[in-house]
């Protein structure tokens, strides 16, 4: 059966099934729900305003203490908020008082949005704000110092759940996904007596994935990317793909090789821990994506030595092969990433 | 149902979302997780989401893909809270119901479809039931459309081989023929 057939027999068998459920949802079954996830949020949307009202009447005794909560004080090294763009919070007041949590240091390549401390008891808190321009991720990390639980949801819909008490040192995180979301918002529950800290980074990936050059003498050429098929962040977020071979749709580069001469490769600041070479042709069919073919006449390997890869000799041919080469690869922070790479060789 | 109603969180604009949408919304849900009941509790998040978050949509017309963007994620979300829990194969229930008469290719298919790797088969479900453009599933997987394009090539594929021999053989014990 050719794709075509295929695609219009599954179109067919996935309607008839998808359709032959009846809608077992109610609008009232609906807007029951949104009552209660109203009733569930009474305060989320207090402005910064009445957060520093609120802060204003309890008096300069607790100044100290509750410069630590619901305020939302400098990232990091990172250009401040505009007014207009600040991240707004709003807080419960806390009937107990745990104790400060120490500042979650920002994580490396990630830009801090916004930050919150929060009180303990049952209340409430709502980091919001503008998302950053090409901010497509956020990592939210939060510690909290005392007994009991936070419950963290995010833009993107994610999830965190933390028992406390976790340290600002080895904070819990989630990664979500906003898109091109242009708010994020941050809701955090807490449960128990606890004080806690949030911070919210922003980035345009989860992991930047280094350059990666192939040389020979002066002579170096950027293998392109393809499809990114595992990353591991050291905090224990892991994310994989089931990625065909194929090709980046971006023009390959050509490292020009004498026969009998063999290309190396290192990439600063990580450590390739596996390196699989192959050699092969760019396969093209009309309106479907350019696949890599090994071609079996173009035999190589890769070898890791000190964290540099060498590849053994490629025969000479008169059109470039394509080497694609698999590797994975850990930073300093304990991040790492299998991808493979491609780029032209041309031998003469 | 506009989509301006929903941004000024009309209550009415809920009704008008489910009705006019809800069943797309459940099929989608119910193609990606074989659950009844998980794919009910898709469709109202995916409508709460769609109400509390219609000021983040930018282009009116995008409103349909951005809504099964939503519910996709929604249903990602339940698939990986319950990624610890074994589930047995299901068998889809081919009789009774509105369920037109099983036939042994589209038992093979479902089949095929259900034992892809989750997010394969939401790019499946998004492109050839929701009928989404490959632009719009790359969009709602935050993946690549050459990505997407690879991965419907590869379903096929598999779908190719499960109906090539629906009685078994693991896409790796298969050949082409």
């Amino acid at each position: 059966m050719d794709d075509t057939k295929l695609e219009d027999r599954l179109r067919e068998v996935l309607r008839t099934e998808g359709d032959s459920i009846p809608l077992g949802v109610t609008a009232d079954k609906v807007q029951l729900r949104l009552q209660l996830r109203r009733s569930e949020r009474p305060n989320r949307r207090l402005t910064f305003g009445a957060a520093a009202a609120l802060v204003l009447a309890v008096g300069f005794g607790s100044v100290a203490l509750l410069s630590n909560r619901g305020t939302v004080p400098p990232v990091g090294t990172s250009p401040s908020p505009s007014s207009s763009a600040a991240a707004a919070v709003s807080a419960s007041p806390a009937p107990d008082y745990v104790g400060p949590v120490p500042d979650i240091a920002p994580y490396p390549d990630w830009q801090p949005i916004g930050r919150v401390n929060g009180p303990g008891g049952n209340p409430q808190t709502t980091l919001d704000g503008p998302l950053p321009s090409g901010v497509s991720q956020l990592l939210v990390s939060a510690a909290c110092n005392g007994s009991g639980s936070l419950s963290i949801t995010m833009t993107g819909d994610t999830q965190l759940a933390v028992d406390c008490p976790t340290s600002s040192t080895k904070p819990s995180r989630q990664l979500s996904f906003v898109g091109d979301g242009t708010q994020f918002e941050v809701h955090v529950i807490s449960s128990g007596t606890v004080t806690f800290q949030v911070l919210v980074e922003g980035s345009d990936v989860a992991l930047h994935i280094p350059k990666v050059v192939i040389r020979h003498g002066l002579d170096e050429a950027t293998m392109s990317t393809g499809c990114l098929g595992s990353i591991s962040l050291a905090w224990g977020y892991t994310a994989s793909d089931d990625c065909a071979t194929t090709v980046p749709e971006t023009p390959l580069k050509t490292l020009e090789l004498s026969k009998d001469t063999v290309p190396t490769l290192r990439i600063d600041g990580w450590t390739i821990t596996a390196a699989d070479a192959r050699c092969g042709r760019i396969v093209t069919s009309s309106g479907a994506p350019s696949l890599f073919e090994p071609v079996a006449q173009c035999q190589i390997s890769a070898a890791i030595t000190h964290s540099i890869v060498i590849f053994s000799a490629f025969p000479a041919a008169a059109t470039p092969w394509v080497v694609e080469l698999q590797l994975t690869a850990k930073n300093a922070a304990g991040d790492s990433f299998t991808a493979p790479f491609y780029a032209y060789v041309h031998v003469y | 149902m506009t989509v301006e109603a929903l941004r000024r969180r009309r209550p009415e604009a809920l009704d008008d979302l489910l009705a006019t949408y809800g069943r797309q919304i459940q099929g989608v849900a119910y193609l990606i997780l074989r659950d009844r009941a998980d794919a009910e509790d898709v469709v109202v998040e995916t409508l709460l989401t769609a109400f509390e978050r219609a000021g983040d949509l930018r282009d009116d017309t995008a409103f349909r893909p951005w809504l099964m963007r939503i519910a996709t994620n929604h249903a990602l979300g339940v698939r990986r809270s319950q990624s610890r829990v074994v589930r047995l194969h299901v068998v889809p229930d081919l009789g009774g119901g509105d369920h037109v008469p099983a036939s042994t290719d589209r038992v093979a298919l479902l089949d095929g479809v259900a034992d892809l790797p989750v997010r394969m088969r939401a790019a499946v479900v998004l492109r050839y039931y929701a009928d989404l453009s490959v632009e719009d599933v790359a969009l709602a997987l935050n993946k690549s459309p050459n990505t997407i394009k690879a991965q419907l090539q590869t379903a096929l594929d598999r779908l190719r081989i499960s109906l090539a021999d629906p009685f078994g053989a693991s896409p790796s014990e298969a050949t082409h023929g």
